[in-house]
């Protein structure tokens, strides 16, 4: 699959105004952020518009969204400790998924995705 | 919006269904194993995320004491997504992440296995010792993992026993044969991985 255009590129830095800590923690990078379907009246700063606009289209792991803002995690938890703070997304953590039956969806899809390769 | 963006939209960025539970796993081996070619043979979809050449101007001025020869930092990501049924918006979605070469990598470390359910160890028969930091990183992580020899048609044949003495394997932990670049076959891989959270599971849940 060929690379996608980068969309935007801000020094870590400049996007997270020289802060390393999120005051939210969002320790797992499979934590999905999801638009609280309010819009912003706040004045967002470009890099978190940027996550802003990335998260009012669908959901989105902070792993994918550091991908897609060509962002490090760090700062795309700072960013969106930003927007939760301000109550414009929410971070949904990956649910606790150690129960048998889980993992015997998975291992039943994988079999399944054996059979169609 | 009222203001029509000036420049032509990025494409949008590849949404997951907010119905689908995710399960993260991770391929973990030293440089030049195969992680990235099972993690390429079994996505669907791979984010490679290699950038952010740290200055010293960006670098936190706490860090910078404890570091004060560092200038640079390259953070990298290597991670593909399947989905299990993508006709069924709650079928899983499994997240499968590479693990960086190096042990300077420490916090991507720290980030990838935080909340893994399993890894796969990749290890080459030509370079075994290559993977042998992986190992020590996943023992301190607790992930239950499972070895999987990167057949490569030059390896020399070691049997699994001295394979397993080598690496001072339990005899619980799961050791195969497989090609990572054969989607079947790093599939099973996965097969095996999971199967063996499972038994471990179990024992949990039985004790």
């Amino acid at each position: 699959m060929p690379r996608r255009e980068p969309p935007r590129e801000i020094p870590a830095y400049l996007a997270t105004g020289g802060r390393t800590r999120p005051h939210h923690p969002l320790p797992d990078m499979l934590t999905r952020l999801v638009w609280t379907r309010v819009d912003s009246d706040t004045l967002l700063t470009p890099a978190q518009q940027a996550l802003f606009d990335a998260v009012r289209g669908g959901s989105l792991t902070l792993a994918d969204a550091a991908v897609y803002l060509r962002q490090p995690l760090f700062a795309i938890r700072i960013l969106a400790s930003d927007l939760i703070e301000h109550e414009l997304i929410q971070a949904a953590p990956p649910s606790a998924q150690s129960d048998i039956s889980f993992l015997e969806t998975v291992l039943h899809g994988l079999r399944k995705l054996k059979d169609t390769a | 919006m009222a203001f029509a963006s000036s420049r032509t939209p990025p494409s949008p960025p590849d949404y997951i269904p907010e119905a689908a539970p995710l399960l993260k796993l991770v391929v973990a081996g030293g440089f030049g194993v195969g992680k990235t070619t099972m993690v390429q043979a079994v996505s669907e979809m791979r984010s490679l995320h290699t950038e952010q050449k740290m200055t010293a101007a960006s670098v936190p001025v706490d860090s910078l004491e404890h570091t004060p020869d560092k200038t640079t930092t390259t953070i990298t990501m290597d991670f593909g997504r399947l989905t299990l049924d993508p006709r069924d918006p709650r079928a899983p979605v499994l997240y499968l992440f590479g693990t960086p070469g190096q042990a300077r990598f420490h916090e991507v470390w720290k980030d990838i296995t935080y909340g893994a359910r399993g890894a796969v160890l990749l290890l080459d028969l030509r370079r075994p010792q290559e993977s042998y930091e992986a190992m020590d990183l996943l023992e301190q992580s607790g992930i239950p993992y499972i070895v999987g020899i990167n057949d490569f048609a030059d390896a020399p044949y070691v049997s699994d026993t001295t394979v397993r003495k080598g690496l001072d394997l339990t005899a619980t932990t799961p050791l195969i044969h497989f090609d990572a670049r054969d989607r079947n076959s790093a599939i099973d891989a996965l097969i095996r991985l999971v199967q063996h959270v499972m038994t471990i599971y179990r024992q949990d849940a039985v004790r």
